[in-house]
């Protein structure tokens, strides 16, 4: 079989025929009455919408190459990704969304600085159609990761409250009494990212290289990419959680080695 | 000190309780210490067992403003131990709290010998002053290893003191072949002696216990009690002892503090006069 040099473009009409196979979920959802149906529409257009969007919003930012569309697309997907993170926590702390913010900007940029300069060498490192890709496979699974390190962190230092406070009021530090739970929130997040690297190409072919072999590239150079992307998510979830645990840990713990849990509230807003 | 546990003891609280409340009329406005029974002059007392005392000054507590706990006045000896009375829900649990400092005082302060919490380091304040709470509260290891666990601190100042802790083990009944056992998987009066050999094996200047006998068979309470009146007869240890049960603070304590809820008030001293006859060790 030979490798076409390049994918086949896809026609508007030709995506609109793949909408069929929602429509065939939309049925099956109504004749087992799942009441999927209204959710499925909405998941299908937003689908469209904000890839459409997306898609624009790059093409603008590759073609017209302002140096500072660069960090606006960069801000926002940073403020959405931090959003995401804590949306879903049942408890949260003031300033979370905050936190996570701070604790995704750290860590994406640490790790895609490393891969587009030190890695890939492209010249700037901020070029977008680098930067702005892998940025969002880093953020897409940090905030995946930072999500589930908040909840773990949050429902163990309430729900093990006496024994962070057992651990304190026998002579332990703040550091000494929050390192369990601190440890297993971060033990948490990584989970997801652990395990899609140990059954990826086995189990499961990731979405980017998929891609890259159906746009002409032969594998072992698509391999080759994915390998780096899968160790850039795994740095960049592991040190987007130790952050976001951190600073829980700062703002739960005062100097004093208080565990202040009136800081947790119940996630009211659902 | 303590006890309380199963329906027969049920009825002692009742009956402790009913007794506190009956000298509402003769409480005045500040909350007093009573000495029990004996006096001073009945106790050996160890000439170099004058350690730092722990010192109550004015003491309150608030939560979102409403204030739990005020005036709260106590000087309180190594080699003494006071029981701390009051209705439920009257803010026991809560000065111990703040004692061992897992609480800031909202007026007032604290002070061993002399020194605040931020002085000495508020993990070696708690060290200090260990506390025993309510609910026996252990990792989910094995026995030995909750009983190293306070030795892995930083505020450590000795090693894990294993044959004390089997002695401990064996003096209160616990048994010293189940330091292998999952801790958790015990008795809850078995898990009470172990947080006590926990908070002993530290050797504390200060031990606060909150009901620490509440789920004790006769025959342990009597280990207990000797073990914690030996601490501090012959160690020097001060005791801070919550406890509904009247035969205990009789039986252990040389005075005890009246709690009631936002009030500050001394309950009349019904237990003058009483011999505290078995308290030694």
């Amino acid at each position: 079989m030979m490798l076409a040099a390049t994918a086949i473009d896809l026609a508007t009409w030709q995506v609109a025929i793949s909408g069929v196979l929602v429509l065939a979920a939309g049925v099956i959802s109504v004749v087992l009455d799942l009441r999927l149906e209204k959710k499925l529409a909405i998941a299908a257009a937003r689908t469209v919408l904000q890839l459409a969007l997306i898609g624009y919003a790059l093409g603008w930012v590759f073609q017209v190459g302002h140096w500072w569309s660069i960090p606006i697309v960069v801000l926002i997907m940073f403020a959405v990704a931090g959003r995401a993170a804590v949306k879903r926590s049942s408890r949260r702390v003031r300033g979370m969304t905050v936190l996570a913010f701070v604790a995704l900007v750290a860590s994406g940029m640490v790790t895609i600085f490393t891969i587009t300069f030190a890695v890939i060498g492209v010249q700037p490192w901020y070029t977008p159609q680098y930067l702005i890709p892998l940025l969002g496979m880093a953020l897409g699974n940090g905030l995946t990761g930072i999500s589930l390190c908040v909840d773990q962190m949050l429902d163990s230092l309430t729900e093990r409250r006496g024994e962070v406070e057992m651990e304190l009021s026998l002579g332990a530090t703040r550091w000494e009494a929050a390192r369990g739970p601190l440890a297993d929130a971060v033990r948490r997040g990584m989970i997801p990212i652990i395990n899609s690297m140990m059954v990826v190409g086995v189990v499961s072919l990731p979405g980017m290289m998929t891609g890259q072999i159906i746009a002409g590239q032969i594998p072992v150079e698509a391999v080759k990419y994915q390998i780096m992307v899968m160790f850039m998510i795994a740095g960049a979830t592991s040190m987007g959680c130790i952050l976001m645990g951190l600073m829980i840990y700062r703002r739960l713990f005062n100097a004093r080695h208080q565990l202040l849990v009136d800081r947790i509230h119940k996630q009211s807003d659902a | 000190m303590i006890l309380c546990a199963g329906a027969a003891t049920g009825k002692r609280r009742v009956a402790a309780e009913t007794c506190f409340s009956a000298t509402a009329g003769q409480r005045t406005a500040k909350i007093e210490c009573h000495a029990i029974g004996k006096g001073t002059h009945l106790r050996e007392r160890d000439d170099n067992s004058n350690g730092p005392s722990l010192a109550l000054v004015g003491l309150g507590v608030a939560s979102n403003g409403a204030e739990l706990l005020g005036g709260i006045d106590l000087q309180l000896r190594s080699d003494e131990m006071v029981a701390v009375v009051g209705p439920s829900g009257c803010g026991k649990t809560t000065l111990l709290r703040t004692i061992n400092a897992l609480i800031e005082p909202s007026a007032g302060e604290v002070r061993l010998g002399g020194q605040l919490p931020g002085e000495v380091g508020y993990p070696r304040w708690r060290r200090r002053i260990a506390m025993l709470e309510q609910q026996p509260t252990l990792l989910d290891t094995s026995v030995e290893a909750n009983l190293r666990r306070p030795f892995d601190y930083e505020t450590a100042d000795r090693d894990y003191p294993a044959d004390e802790a089997a002695e401990l083990l064996e003096e209160l009944n616990v048994g010293r072949r189940r330091l292998d056992q999952a801790a958790r998987s015990l008795s809850v009066g078995q898990r009470q002696r172990l947080c006590l050999i926990r908070a002993l094996l530290i050797r504390p200047d200060v031990l606060l216990l909150d009901e620490p006998t509440s789920a004790l068979d006769p025959e342990s309470l009597d280990a207990v009690e000797k073990r914690v009146v030996h601490e501090v007869r012959q160690r020097g240890l001060a005791a801070l002892v919550v406890t509904h049960d009247r035969g205990q603070i009789e039986r252990l304590c040389d005075r005890h503090l009246d709690l009631e809820p936002h009030l500050v008030e001394g309950a009349a001293d019904h237990m003058d006069g009483r011999d505290r006859g078995q308290g030694e060790a």
